[in-house]
């Protein structure tokens, strides 16, 4: 097994999609044809990522949502069993394909190359140009570098397109990068990388150092000083696939501070901006040079003075790829990005908008992060108000991401028993959950007046949520009950990426937020496990892991394992991890573990403000499932059932593969 | 330098406007398109009177010969070889009896390129929509006693003062259509006005750089077409309010006023040569 460090990983990664960009600078997308006819027959979908059945009736119960409450009251609403594990790219698949995850591939955030053990993020995978000819410095790829979608199974969608049904789907999770298709419109949602290939990776520029910065994930730090209140620096973009040394391309950016008022003038890429000190930008168009004259790529972002002086601090945003002109595939037809822009404004088409990452690092404040979410969301807004103006038949989907983003981020603000509560937070904070449940309300109501007689409307989310207050380092459990073995037991440094695992010796292994692989011998490079001894190994592990207890709690972790074999099925689960952990609520994976780090203690508190999460128990978190069609067949519905019942909707068969049965009756 | 550059931009200016007055009926599209005509044909005449056309014409026929030589003798290597020397040797010849006016005709091309992206280079800003105003002032000059008073409807945020390059931004934002006033002080003595223009489309703000001093490559491309304000005796040395370019669609194509003007007035050019029989 090759030894990486988790460095060396994330930029590869990174180094991997500037290669895939490099084709992009060359290559056009081809004429989409979109079809014209009526179909007759509306079907709306509002996808709120991870609003909570709980909370929902919570807030409607206070009076704060009265349209969801109106709509509640003449509709029908449940609850709506989501996937195992239930996370956003696996329950979404499942939305997608109407499959479990064995039918569609996605099994966690995290995949595994089984046969080098490199994690790599679960829905699309990017491969840079593999031969080029060199020329002293430069490198000239002979061919294009790809981005490609590893959500496998066949989409809702591609069957109403058949039928002759349009379709407009705004942000649907796993599905980048977008595959064009003559009668769909479509933009990509979580998934879609920044221009770095990352989820996002924000740029500080500041004049004093600031602590731990060398060990931001997401984020870099730029250290700028004055010549006479002026700052030279550069934003570092993607990696310039046309050089030998790997670097990244870069932009110069100049900012003026004003020496008496807390106020700056930035210069880049020939735009002007002046901010006052907590003030955002609007979005800034950037270029690339990765050969001057000849190739580049555009980006965008927006900067925040988070202060002026004594010291100098501008964040910027991650870079995200500019929907005017986008240099990954993520619109169907490829100008739909640009026709959204246009109409709406530039948007943030990262899959992940809100930046936690800079919040949970400390270069944003909770405020200003709460800020920085309301942008994003007033985005949405703008562009819900168009793609509803332009709609008046087929099929459309509309997602917001902010109920899962904020949450994860937020909860410990709105929740006086959590851990990381701030009893001083102002009064917004403290009810940011509700604020953005009220704008969920906001929405219905925009969106309901588009919903006629003929529209069949569901509003549903993949998850619920819950908090997150105690991280169990199931890495260290698993070398605790002798699975995973370590090659210094006595070592005190936790390592990366598996570096200190014992192969030769290791039957099973964590990666993933859910998952737990066997070491299989023929499928990893050092595997020990044959065929016959893996239904022992995986009972062992589904029968230990529900009896690990949080020594300070006195709770159970987890609540329960699964076999795959037993709760998958489909032409995919080759992928599945082996064993799928559900933990109890309040607990879940720490961060470490995730990517084959082995921290000393086996559970602790969780300090990370990430402090809200729903990769628990799937049971524990269902979501929400509301629609105008009162007619639902008896029994309990889950995400997978959605497909079925678009097509449904539609009058068109629901074809075999798909695992789900429609919700409504006939 | 200074002085004789605004008399010719003052002439100039003077016929511009009456060129503006017979076209302000139409559209800043249509008015491109007439100016890029009238530019074309006048510079293909221009061009015709002060380059050696019986050398053009002889050189290109020689040019011709040679080609039709190349293609006809392609078995004949010496042939073929002597035709490609004729050939560049012709076209050597050819782009040193073109350079000399092409030089010329430079100078009125460019000063009449300031006129034109004055006029149709900008497009009003629309309410709330935010531009930047830069001022530069002499060396020495306090900046703090740079001040910007607005009239009311325009949204102003800053200064920002950079000792380092003596200049002073704002970033104004207009909330309404019309004509808003600004006027730029510095200490008692020295002020000037200017308008900030927001509204249709259709209208054409006086753009760029409103006033201007140092920099004579400057004041030739960019024309003083604000108040005309004369700053030889103030601190200031440019005032400038970025507009946002003006794009124009021709064919479902968007392309910038420069683009558009030099495809035009080239195939205007073109066809005025066929007409008066000029070699270009």
């Amino acid at each position: 097994m090759s030894r990486v460090s988790r460095r060396t990983f994330l930029q590869g990664a990174a180094a991997s999609v500037g290669g895939a960009l490099v084709p992009g600078v060359f290559t056009g997308g081809k004429a989409p044809w979109l079809k014209n006819a009526k179909f007759g027959r509306k079907t709306v979908v509002l996808g709120i990522d991870g609003m909570d059945p709980v909370l929902l009736r919570r807030f409607v119960d206070e009076g704060a949502m009265p349209t969801f409450k109106a709509f509640m009251e003449k509709n029908a609403s449940g609850v709506l069993s989501t996937t195992m594990p239930p996370q956003s790219p696996v329950a979404w698949s499942s939305f997608i394909t109407g499959t479990n995850p064995g039918g569609h591939g996605i099994f966690d955030f995290v995949h595994r190359d089984p046969k080098i053990l490199l994690p790599y993020l679960s829905t699309s995978r990017s491969f840079g140009s593999s031969s080029g000819i060199s020329l002293g410095d430069w490198n000239l790829p002979l061919e294009s570098g790809r981005v490609e979608l590893m959500r496998k199974g066949r989409p809702f969608w591609s069957i109403l397109e058949e039928r002759g049904v349009p379709s407009t789907l705004f942000a649907l999770p796993a599905n980048f990068p977008i595959v064009e298709d003559g009668g769909v419109q479509a933009l990509s949602g979580m998934g879609t990388p920044d221009l770095l290939g990352t989820y996002g990776t924000f740029t500080l520029f500041s004049e004093v150092d600031v602590p731990d910065s060398k060990h931001w994930n997401g984020g870099k730090l730029v250290r700028v000083r004055p010549v006479n209140n002026v700052f030279s620096a550069s934003l570092e973009g993607p990696t310039n696939s046309f050089k030998k040394d790997g670097s990244a391309a870069a932009v110069p950016v100049t900012i003026s501070r004003d020496p008496w008022d807390a106020i700056v003038k930035i210069d880049v890429c020939g735009k002007q901006l002046i901010l006052k000190q907590g003030e955002w930008s609007e979005w800034v168009p950037l270029t690339f040079e990765f050969v001057p004259l000849f190739a580049s790529v555009g980006g965008m972002v927006r900067f925040f003075v988070k202060q002026v002086h004594p010291t100098l601090k501008v964040y910027v945003s991650p870079i995200n790829i500019d929907p005017m002109d986008p240099t990954l595939p993520i619109g169907s037809p490829s100008h739909y990005s640009a026709e959204i822009a246009q109409a709406a404004g530039r948007f943030y088409t990262q899959g992940f908008p809100a930046d936690q990452k800079a919040l949970a690092m400390g270069v944003l404040s909770d405020e200003e992060y709460f800020h920085q979410a309301n942008i994003v969301i007033d985005e949405n807004f703008r562009i819900l108000e168009h793609q509803l103006s332009k709609f008046d038949d087929g099929f459309f989907f509309y997602y917001f991401s902010c109920i899962d983003q904020n949450c994860h981020m937020l909860w410990r603000l709105c929740d006086p028993k959590h851990p990381l509560y701030k009893p001083d937070a102002s009064p917004e904070l403290k009810n940011s959950v509700k604020l953005l449940y009220q704008r969920m309300d906001d929405a219905l109501k925009m969106v309901l007046a588009k919903v006629d007689q003929n529209t069949t409307f569901f509003i549903l989310s993949d998850h619920g949520f819950g908090t997150f207050e105690r991280e169990f380092h199931l890495s260290r459990w698993l070398v605790q009950e002798g699975f995973t073995v370590l090659k210094d037991p006595g070592s005190k440094e936790p390592g990366d990426l598996f570096d200190q695992v014992d192969w030769a010796k290791s039957k099973a292994y964590a990666l993933g937020i859910n998952g737990i692989y066997l070491n299989m011998k023929d499928r990893e490079p050092n595997g020990i496990v044959t065929p016959d001894q893996a239904q022992q190994i995986k009972d062992q592990i589904i029968a230990r892991l529900p009896t690990a207890v949080d020594p300070v709690r006195k709770q159970q972790i987890v609540l329960s394992a699964y076999d795959s074999g037993k709760i998958y099925s489909g032409p995919f689960m080759g992928l599945a991890p082996d064993v799928l952990v559900g933990y109890n609520r309040g607990f879940r994976v720490s961060d470490e573990a995730v990517l084959g780090k082995f921290p000393l203690e086996v559970i602790g508190d969780r300090t990370n403000l990430w402090s809200a999460d729903h990769c628990f128990e799937p049971s524990l978190v269902p979501g929400v499932l509301l629609s105008n069609r009162t007619d639902w067949k008896q029994g309990s519905h889950g995400i997978w059932d959605l497909a079925p019942s678009i097509l449904s909707s539609f009058g068109i068969e629901v074809p075999p593969e798909m695992d789900g049965k429609p919700i409504q009756k006939a | 330098m200074s002085s004789v550059i605004a008399a010719i931009h003052s002439a100039l200016s003077k016929a511009f406007s009456a060129l503006w007055g017979l076209l302000s009926f139409a559209s800043p599209g249509w008015q491109l398109v007439v100016v890029s005509v009238v530019f074309g044909v006048i510079m293909v005449l221009v061009y015709g009177r002060v380059s050696n056309q019986n050398a053009i014409r002889k050189v290109k026929e020689q040019i011709s010969a040679s080609l039709l030589e190349v293609v006809l003798f392609r078995r004949d290597v010496r042939i073929s070889l002597s035709a490609q020397l004729s050939l560049l040797l012709a076209g050597i010849r050819y782009f040193l009896l073109a350079m000399g006016p092409v030089l010329i005709l430079a100078v009125p091309f460019a000063l009449i390129l300031g006129h034109v992206n004055l006029r149709l280079g900008a497009r009003p800003l629309a309410p709330g929509e935010e531009a930047i105003l830069a001022v530069n002032v002499k060396k020495g000059t306090d900046l703090k006693s740079v001040q910007l008073s607005a009239g009311d409807g325009l949204a102003v945020v800053g200064p920002v003062r950079v000792p380092k390059t003596s200049s002073v931004f704002w970033r104004v934002a207009p909330q309404k259509d019309g004509e808003t006033p600004l006027r730029l002080s510095i200490g008692s003595n020295s002020a000037i006005t200017e308008d900030v223009v927001s509204g249709p489309q259709s209208t054409t703000p006086a753009a760029g750089i409103f006033l201007t001093s140092s920099d004579w490559p400057g004041q030739i491309l960019f024309p003083n077409g604000g108040s005309g304000q004369s700053l030889t005796a103030a601190p200031f040395e440019t005032v400038e309010l970025t507009y946002p370019q003006r794009e124009y669609s021709f064919a479902g194509v968007t392309m910038s006023w420069i683009t558009a003007f030099l495809v035009i007035s080239i195939c205007a050019g073109y066809a005025g040569s066929r007409l008066f029989g000029i070699s270009v």
